[in-house]
């Protein structure tokens, strides 16, 4: 290729691309090798079932990405190219078993009326819980969207907190002694575990945050991009093309080119190869990563840290096109809301850690976490038509081997479906057009950064954030090969779309590059 | 069993450590008696601080509430008279590395106080028939692990000298006061492999047990000595206790002669040989504090003391914060409290009996010390989920099994033995605590009857007589198992360390000056390690312009 580029990026994940944006913003001339056909790694949409229904492949609600400066601050105007955000009211349905339900609106009075059917005191708790969250939520997003080692330590800010320490604690805790000791009706209990399940053992320790979650998105709900997750990923690419930068796809990259202990480039399967006049950033799993490059290179700190990387909790999906969204009995009539779920008691959700533990696939009960954004959104589906995405939360590691999945992945689904028709009885076959089944194992076949089935590239227990994240003593994006970036869900703030590890990743870059973010922010593109 | 029924003897030996003859006590404290400190509560550690200080030459009163010194480290004949039974902890693992035994400090043994080194350090039989011994010599526990894998062997030899090459460090961290020393991450930075000890760290126990062995007895045997700490072995920031096998390959699982309490008794007589006075049947009922500093504490008894330099307490923070005015403890030490979490509770039995558990070996019986059973290590990953949410599972429990008479004679008559069945189960139970004075009974027979299947000679007509004490009952007879936790709280991330007791309140000095707290609510926790006490003792010696290294460097 004649073309010289200043950075080639490898893999076109939502992270990559927030990356390569700031840095073609700050001129640097960008090429983007993605593997597949189409760019958007998780945050990608496409015709899964049938032609007009389109269907999140990976991620749906863009919450994290919402306290990321890149559209807090309106960064790069992603607006202008044609990144628009929708946000659903009602935010989470459950219905429970007993026919009660919980649902969580965008006006939080009326929430708490919900928690208050229960119990008047959990309504007063839930309250005071977003109160208390909301003082020390700006601490935490700062600690997200900054580079490890860039800005004070999280304890260091809390101390500026009236509760700091009190905070402290709570982040070491876990999220169920938290919900436990706030709320006192299990109906309440479980909605707070599981609207939607955190992707974490929520009885482990250091899983505090996870029990605000709820209070997360009771402000700005769960927002769905127009047009699909994938809208976003299009948009940041359309900017990176609007700066000089191109994306090719079918560019699977084989190798790493290093020469004179620097990162040089890339080679692709196809035989081409693409050079970097200052660096190469990747979004490889760093699982893959270091077979990409003779193992001295990568020093043994960092072959320890992959070597003892955990996939963590896996997700089993099923997409839909059906005729009818999921209809919730509900006072005075049915409820479809875009996003609803299932977790029968709060004692089921702590099983579920148990489960994945052992690799056990456990039908009875199972948590379900339901997504129909064709309701909020028309574009997804023709007229009158729904995509309704099922999402189950299963273990890869099953006893019999993973691939023990494409034997009963198709059972499981149906399981599901069967279960979630108790609560949504109209989703009778005659509703359903198509489907499509994604196993954990078809989850990582569809995207090898899904490791052992993880869609956040790995756990996200204390082993594996922070300054762990991707390993102890490589947590800034800079990797052991000099001229080498890491960015992706293996890099902090780690895995669902919050941009965080890619504007973090361009945070270093341009420092090492000698400007820094706020110079290429504060430029008229 | 006797003919009296099991529920009568809990009856009737409920008072039996009452009944025992006090250790022997300084006469009364007299009116014009002065005390630079004043000690709330005669635990191992609130009783090692004590006699550190003491050999400071500052003047101690040690008040113990109960009629028997030593808290969790304490011995009385709770079954019949002649059986010595540890009323709570037995191995002094961890004691022997705090630098008080390792380096001799204060020569307890000149006081009374003398190990035996059990051979084999710990058995566990299988529901298969299979079995894994852990032998004081390395090969011969090597061997052991090869009776089912040799790659496993192969992997225990070389856990155990990865482990050997990091523990002055992790040792080190574990007795030295929060913020004293140099933090433990930065410590291990300058270690070769020292970043992939940070991950282990965090990691969980079950992680690098299942990483690092291969085959499922192996797996067990290490998952069993991992879950000792009441901790569930799946959960993060466990990895360390992934080596609890490791660490006690070369020290073995050592018991004081004559009982646990040997060693809050060789402290006492310490304490009083450096004119410390020592009373007991002294409930605290609440400090004195005068223009906000902590001046004393009263009793139950109408009887007020109070200390000159200090008041150093070893109450539970949950009935220490009740003992002073609120507004006195400042809101983040509130917050400490009330966030404050229960550990996963312990379930004992005490036996008197005729004979020792004898397992199935090759060639005849074993007859350990200390024994364990754990089924699989699907059965270990369960705790987490059924403390989680208050459920007594009985189905195939876990057990550590403990005959102290087996290597020390003095426990029991002569031919007749003291075993102690220690089960774990969750003090909340989701018809409230009260339910255990239900159930008790009926949860102690399904543990004995669960272990006859691996020792079926403990018939009942080798039993004379049982005590058994219900996560309530290990509560009532100790405020300090708060919820019945035997090592005062959970010991997980977010109760660890500099969040031990609460973030801010680490370094054993509390919110009101003056007081200072020791024992399991401080760094590094539980267990038998005297770590909180010379970690204490290190602090307000500072505090009071010497240096535990200076009272050291005088001759007694």
């Amino acid at each position: 290729m004649a073309e010289g580029f200043d950075i080639v990026v490898a893999g076109a994940g939502h992270n990559s691309l927030i990356a390569a944006a700031y840095l073609a913003k700050a001129d640097y001339k960008c090429v983007v090798l993605e593997g597949r056909p189409i760019v958007g790694g998780g945050v990608k949409s496409a015709q899964l079932t049938l032609r007009g229904f389109t269907h999140d492949i990976c991620s749906s609600a863009h919450n994290g990405i919402h306290g990321n400066p890149i559209l807090r601050n309106d960064e790069l105007k992603l607006g202008e190219y044609g990144l628009e955000y929708i946000y659903p009211d009602p935010v989470y349905h459950m219905p429970f078993p007993d026919g009660s339900y919980l649902t969580q609106w965008r006006d939080l009075d009326r929430t708490c009326e919900e928690f208050a059917k229960f119990s008047k005191k959990d309504g007063l708790a839930y309250r005071r819980m977003i109160t208390e969250y909301e003082t020390v939520k700006p601490i935490l997003n700062a600690v997200t969207f900054t580079p490890i080692g860039f800005g004070k330590p999280i304890n260091d800010r809390l101390a500026d907190h009236p509760h700091g320490k009190l905070w402290q604690r709570r982040l070491a805790m876990s999220a169920w002694e938290i919900i436990r000791d706030t709320f006192e009706d299990d109906h309440c209990r479980a909605f707070m575990l599981g609207c939607p399940y955190p992707l974490q053992p929520v009885q482990d320790p250091m899983t505090g945050r996870a029990a605000y979650i709820p209070l997360h998105q009771q402000r700005e709900s769960r927002p769905l991009p127009k047009g699909g997750s994938g809208a976003l990923t299009v948009a940041l690419a359309r900017f990176i093309e609007a700066h000089g930068g191109v994306i090719l796809t079918n560019k699977w990259v084989k190798g790493l080119i290093v020469e004179n202990g620097q990162c040089a480039g890339v080679e692709c399967e196809d035989g081409s190869s693409y050079r970097a006049e200052k660096a190469v950033l990747s979004t490889i799993h760093i699982k893959h990563l270091i077979d990409m490059a003779p193992r001295d290179l990568w020093g043994q700190d960092f072959i320890d840290g992959v070597d003892t990387w955990k996939a963590g909790l896996t997700l089993f999906e099923t997409n839909y096109a059906t005729t009818e969204p999921p209809k919730y009995a509900v006072a005075g009539g049915t409820l479809s809301p875009v996003h609803s779920g299932v977790m029968v008691s709060a004692d089921r959700v702590l099983r579920m850690s148990f489960d994945y533990a052992r690799g056990a696939v456990d039908l009875e009960d199972p948590s379900i976490h339901a997504i129909c954004c064709s309701i909020a959104d028309p574009t997804r589906a023709p007229a009158g038509m729904h995509t309704l995405k099922i999402v189950s939360y299963y273990p890869y590691e099953l006893k019999e081997g993973p691939r023990h999945w494409d034997e009963i992945k198709d059972q499981v689904s149906d399981a599901n479906l069967k279960f979630l028709r108790r609560f949504a009885a109209n989703l009778t076959d005659d509703k359903i057009l198509a489907r499509i089944v994604k196993s954990p194992l078809d989850l990582e076949r569809m995207n090898p950064h899904n490791w052992h089935g993880s869609c956040h590239a790995g756990g996200s227990g204390p082993a594996q954030t922070g300054a762990m994240r991707p390993a102890p003593g490589w947590a800034q994006h800079r990797m052991p090969i000099p001229g080498l970036y890491q960015t992706g869900a293996t890099t902090h703030p780690g895995g669902s779309v919050t941009g965080g590890p890619g504007r973090n990743a361009a945070t270093v870059m341009l420092k090492d590059f000698g400007t820094s973010i706020e110079e290429v922010v504060r430029k008229t593109a | 069993m006797s003919t009296i029924s099991r529920r009568e003897f809990v009856k009737t030996t409920a008072l039996a450590p009452l009944a025992v003859a006090p250790f022997s006590m300084s006469p009364q404290v007299q009116k014009d008696d002065r005390f630079d400190i004043v000690v709330a509560g005669a635990g191992h550690n609130s009783m090692i601080a004590a006699a550190y200080l003491a050999k400071a030459g500052y003047k101690c009163l040690v008040l113990e509430g109960r009629p028997l010194l030593g808290g969790g480290v304490k011995t009385a004949e709770l079954t019949l008279k002649g059986f010595k039974d540890d009323v709570c902890s037995t191995a002094h693992t961890f004691l022997l590395d705090n630098p008080m035994m390792k380096n001799d400090e204060l020569k307890l043994r000149d006081y009374g106080l003398e190990y035996i080194d059990p051979d084999p350090i710990f058995h566990v039989p299988f529901p298969d028939g299979t079995y894994l011994t852990q032998w004081r010599d390395l090969d011969r526990t090597c061997a052991e692990f090869a009776k089912f894998s040799k790659k496993d062997a192969a992997a225990y030899r070389k856990m155990l000298a990865e482990f050997d090459a990091i523990k002055p460090i992790l040792f080190g961290a574990s007795f030295t006061p929060i913020g004293f020393g140099k933090p433990l991450n930065d410590q291990l930075a300058q270690q070769p492999r020292g970043k992939l000890w940070q991950r282990r760290l965090a990691m969980s126990a079950w992680e690098i047990i299942r990483d690092t062995f291969e085959e499922d007895h192996c797996r067990t045997f290490m998952l069993y000595m991992s879950h000792l700490a009441a901790e569930p072995p799946d959960a993060p920031m466990t990895g360390r206790l992934a080596y609890g096998t490791a660490r006690q390959q070369h020290s073995g699982r050592p018991i004081p002669k004559g009982g646990s309490g040997a060693l809050t008794e060789a402290l006492a007589r310490f304490i009083q040989t450096r004119g410390g006075v020592l009373l007991t049947n002294k409930w605290i009922k609440r400090l004195i504090v005068e223009d906000g500093r902590c001046k004393g504490v009263e009793c139950s008894d109408g009887s007020s003391y109070r200390a000159e330099k200090a008041v150093l307490s070893t109450i539970h923070i949950k009935h220490l914060v009740d003992m002073a005015p609120r507004e006195l403890w400042g809101q983040d030490f509130i917050d400490g409290v009330d966030t404050w979490q229960a550990e996963h509770a312990m379930f004992v039995t005490h036996y008197a009996t005729s004979e020792p558990p004898k397992y199935a070996v090759d060639g005849g019986t074993l007859s350990p010390v200390e024994s364990g059973i754990l089924v699989s290590p699907e059965r270990a990953l369960r705790y987490g989920y059924d403390d989680a949410r208050g459920v007594v599972n009985l189905e195939d429990p876990s057990l550590q099994v403990i005959c102290c008479s087996m290597a020390d004679p003095t426990r029991a008559p002569a031919g007749m033995h003291t075993v102690k069945v220690v089960g774990w189960q969750p003090y909340e139970l989701k018809e409230g605590p009260e339910h255990w004075d239900k159930i008790k009974n009926e949860v102690s027979d399904a543990y004995l009857k669960y272990l006859r299947r691996f020792s079926p000679n403990l018939t009942d007509d080798k039993i004379l007589a049982c005590f058994a004490e219900s996560p309530l009952d290990l509560e009532r007879m100790n405020p300090h198992f708060w919820h019945g936790s035997a090592h005062a709280g959970a010991q997980s991330a977010s109760q660890t360390a500099a969040m031990r007791p609460m973030p801010g309140w680490a370094q054993h000095r509390m919110p009101i000056a003056g007081l200072y707290q020791t024992g399991a609510t401080t760094h590094p926790g539980g267990s038998v390690t005297g770590g909180p006490g010379r970690n204490a003792a290190v602090v307000m010696l500072k505090d009071f312009g010497t240096s535990i290294e200076e009272v050291l460097s005088k001759k007694a």
